[in-house]
Parts: C-alpha cells; structure tokens; sequence
C-alpha cells in the first residue's frame, strides 16, 4: 500500500487503506532517511536482496540496491542495434559477453554494448522508449525493454520482493501527442511480477523529491531532466500534489542543435557530455545553438509549472517557501541552475520558492529515490 | 495507543494529503472514498474521532453522511467544506467543528481534530495543551 504514499502516480487506492497493521509511518520516514545517509557506489550486480529502485528512463535505466553500508548503482543503455545472424557473430557475441537476443534471424544487441557496435558501423543506436514511454515504432519494443532490464534485475532471492520503477508523469503541457502511461506502466509491471518481485510504479519526480528532500519532510518540487522528456512533481510530506511531463529533454536539444549544424545528433551528445557551459558567452557556432536550445527548454520547463501548478486547485496550503531539486542528465551543464533561477524569477506560483538545487547526484537520483521508496514499503 | 481516526475524502490527493498530515502527528488514519462503507467503517473501527472533506462529493453522497447521525452521537466530527454553514447534510446531536477547504490546509485540519478531541475529553491533548502553553508563558514567549 501507499504510502510515502500511494500508488505513486497519483491514482491512489483509498477504501481500505487503513494503514492498520501495516509499518507505521514513522518507521518508514526513518527508514527512508537511513537509505539517504548512505554512499553511492556504481558497481557490477552480485545477487539480489531486498528491496530495488529502478529507474526506468529513455536513455539508461538504472538500478539502485542497499547494500550495507551503501548503495550500490548499476546502468545500462535502453538501446539496441541489430546485426545479421551468424555462427561466427554468434560465437564472438558469447565469447565476449555481449548481451544480446535472436530474434527473426537476427542478432539484437542490447544496453551499453548496443552504442560500441553501433559506433563501430558508423550508425545510431535505436531505442525502444521515445519520450519517457515505450514506442509502437519498434515491433520488439516490449521484448527489447524486457530483455534490457533482466541484464540488471535478476530474479529475487526471496518471493515478494519490493521493487519500485519510475514512470513518467501524464503529459500536462504540449499535450498533443498520444501517449499510454497506464500500457506502459502496466508492461513493466507485468514483467518485473513475472520475475518474482512485487512492483509498485512511482513518478520520477517524486522519485527525486524522495531521494533529495528527507531534510525538507520530502516537501518540495523534484523535477527529472532526462533524454526523453522532463518530469516534474510537487510534492507535499511526499505526496505527489500534482505530477506532469513536458514532452521535451537532451534528445530534443541534440536533435535541433544537429539540425541547425549539420553534425549528427550521436556527435551533438558526445559533445554535451564533454561538458557545456551556459554560464559563458558561446565560443562557436555548436556552443551557440547549444546555448539557444538549453536555454529554450528551461524557458519552456519553467512557463509549463507556472501553467500548470498555477491552474490547478489541488495545491495544499504551504504555509513555507519550498526547495526545488533538479535531477537528470540534463540538468548537468555549468550554470544551468542559474539560468533555470533567473527563469523562474519571471513567473508566479501559489507559494514562495525557498532554493533551487541541482542534485548531487544527477544520473542516479531517480533510480536511489525509488530505492528509498522500495525500502520504506518493505515489511 | 495512537488514536483513531476515520476520514472522508472523495479525493485521493486531498485524502492522501489528510492521511499523511494526520499520521504524522500520532494518529491512526484509516481513509475512505466511499459513503456506502460509512456504516460499516465507524461500526468497525470504532474511531475517536471522523473527518469529513466535503469537497468532490455528489449532493446524494453528502445527504447519506445524515444518516450516521446515531453512530457520531458520541464521536467529535469535523467537516472540511467550503463554508460553515453548510446545509448539503445535518449531523443531529452531534459535535461538529468546521475548517476551511480551499486551498486544503492539512496542518489546520490536524490542529481542529486535536482541538475537538481535546474538547470531548477523548485525548491527553488538553492537558498537555495546557502545559505547553504554560510552559510558554515561562519562558516568556506568549
């Protein structure tokens, strides 16, 4: 049951829901706090017990485990490439640990290995998510995502085990593009019960809330700043008030940057990730349009929370001025957090705004707050 | 023993938000959207107390809360509506306290069941009300 609360993406089951017998909450706030106290280490999976946070994002998806003392990290590429079956491919695939599956006469290579194929035939990866949801585009989408997250999630070592996944929210801005969160909340689900765990969805925003605001009673704005889309939620002593997307990210800035440059978006992303500063004036024309369309999004990002927070009637009294907590590749340029501060000095929202915060830990910040979720539902 | 509380919100955001307020502060919550359970519920959770978000009800919904008027005889209620003097249902020979419902202040709701609870003897919280606001006046902060 629900509660940090709720069936997280704000289609809470109520009747019944006593809470009697069940953890009290306190237990589950200092449990949630413990988790937070802990270091970050990204290592290779060895076994799998106890809760899980898994984020499953447009780019990676990532998994969080509590380990002792810490909690451990593992990625992997949401890509695949496809190759022509062969004895021979087959061979070197194995040999060299390639994850990969056969399917109509071909080899799909999967997750991180996907990206040095691709590179070594001069092509792009394929994905099967688009916009924080899984695409139609793809005939194997389901089987690909699948075969993706079992190179991260194994079957648990006791039945039941709780493992929370991050969906995105519904779409509550650009709002003209079709998209199925309840199909592709309940595709994942379906497959990680299969394994053996209980799942339980949570939005990404709230997942940053969980994993940045334990000081703040899980009080505040989190918004995820991914490759497909940005998330966002406002959260009050973690409950999601209001939980949306924008159905834009890094892919959109990649893909118009290699529009007006004529470089590649593979080539556009390699660059941001080199590091891109919007603190300085632009050295070239890359850095310019890189400028202009980060500069674009967080424009949009901002006037999209004042549309929509401003319009709806669900926000609570806040008595206190809130953090916001930016997570998400994204978000990782130098100066970004300025530029999305002075931004939102031009709107108005129905409460004051205490800090605005870059995670401390982009990448993984979704993935650690469903981990800190899991753990706080455990029994 | 934490104590028992029984509320009623058709919203599941403004439940959760009530819940989540309520328990933070000791109490036990049991949430219901639902008010063909109401008599079922107050049979079996016995609750020291029941609050009742009026908002997003339907007007035949609100009329079946005056049907527990003999179930809340001794149970302090308090309602969370728009306005006081609210006439969409009547709780006779019943304790009611009101709050304000827009926007939802769950920290006010949690201070009116405190004070209800207080004011039919249910709870400690008068008596440790009194201290703290002793101890205030000590140490010069009233």
């Amino acid at each position: 049951m629900a509660d940090l609360t709720g069936s997280y993406n704000d289609k809470e089951k109520v009747e019944n829901e006593s809470n009697l017998g069940s953890r009290p909450p306190e237990e589950k706030v200092e449990a949630a706090m413990r988790i937070l106290q802990k270091s970050v280490v990204e290592e290779n999976p060895e076994g799998y017990g106890g809760p899980m946070g898994l984020d499953v994002g447009t780019s990676n998806i990532v998994l969080a485990q509590n380990k002792g003392n810490r909690i451990s990290v593992t990625k992997q590429l949401n890509a695949f490439f496809i190759i022509p079956q062969s004895k021979f491919t087959r061979k070197i695939l194995e040999q060299n640990e390639i994850a990969f599956f056969e399917h109509n006469k071909q080899y799909y290579i999967i997750g991180d290995s996907a990206e040095n194929f691709a590179n070594m035939f001069n092509a792009n990866t394929r994905r099967p998510m688009e916009k924080g949801f899984l695409t139609l585009r793809e005939d194997e989408g389901v089987a690909i995502i699948q075969a993706i997250i079992k190179t991260l999630v194994q079957r648990p070592k006791k039945l039941g085990e709780i493992i929370c996944f991050s969906v995105p929210g519904e779409p509550g801005w650009d709002n003209h593009r079709a998209t199925s969160l309840g199909g592709h909340e309940a595709v994942i689900k379906m497959y990680l019960a299969s394994l053996g765990y209980t799942p339980i969805a949570i939005n990404e925003g709230l997942a940053v809330v969980m994993a940045e605001l334990g000081d703040e009673n899980f009080t505040g704005i989190g918004i995820s700043m991914g490759g497909g889309l940005c998330n966002v939620c406002l959260t009050y002593m973690s409950v999601p008030v209001i939980a949306y997307s924008l159905q834009r990210g890094g892919d959109d800035i990649d893909e118009n940057v290699s529009r007006e440059t004529g470089l590649s978006a593979t080539k556009i992303k390699g660059i941001k990730e080199e590091g891109v500063d919007l603190s300085t004036m632009p050295k070239n024309k890359i850095g310019l349009a890189l400028q202009i369309y980060y500069t674009d999004l967080i424009n949009e990002l901002v006037h999209s929370m004042e549309k929509v927070i401003s319009s709806s009637d669900r926000i609570p009294k806040i008595a206190n001025p809130i953090p916001i907590v930016i997570s998400g590749g994204t978000a990782s340029p130098k100066g970004f957090r300025e530029k999305f501060e002075s931004d939102l000095r031009s709107i108005r929202l129905p409460f004051e705004i205490a800090s605005v915060r870059v995670s401390k830990d982009l990448l993984n910040a979704t993935a650690i707050g469903a981990l800190v979720m899991a753990v706080s539902e455990a029994k | 023993m934490p104590l028992s509380v029984v509320v009623f919100s058709a919203e599941n955001v403004r439940g959760a938000l009530l819940r989540k307020a309520l328990e933070k502060s000791g109490f036990e919550v049991s949430l219901h959207k639902n008010v063909r359970v109401a008599i079922d519920v107050l049979k079996t959770k016995a609750p020291q107390l029941v609050i009742i978000d009026r908002k997003g009800y339907f007007p035949r919904e609100l009329e079946s809360f005056s049907s527990l008027s003999g179930l809340l005889k001794n149970i302090p209620v308090v309602i969370v509506s728009k306005a006081e003097a609210d006439s969409s249902f009547t709780l006779k020979d019943v304790s009611v306290e009101w709050c304000q419902s827009d926007p939802l202040d769950p920290l006010a709701v949690v201070a009116k069941a405190k004070s209800s609870l207080a004011a039919s003897g249910k709870s400690d919280l008068r008596e440790k009300e009194t201290i703290a606001e002793d101890l205030r006046g000590f140490i010069g902060l009233k």
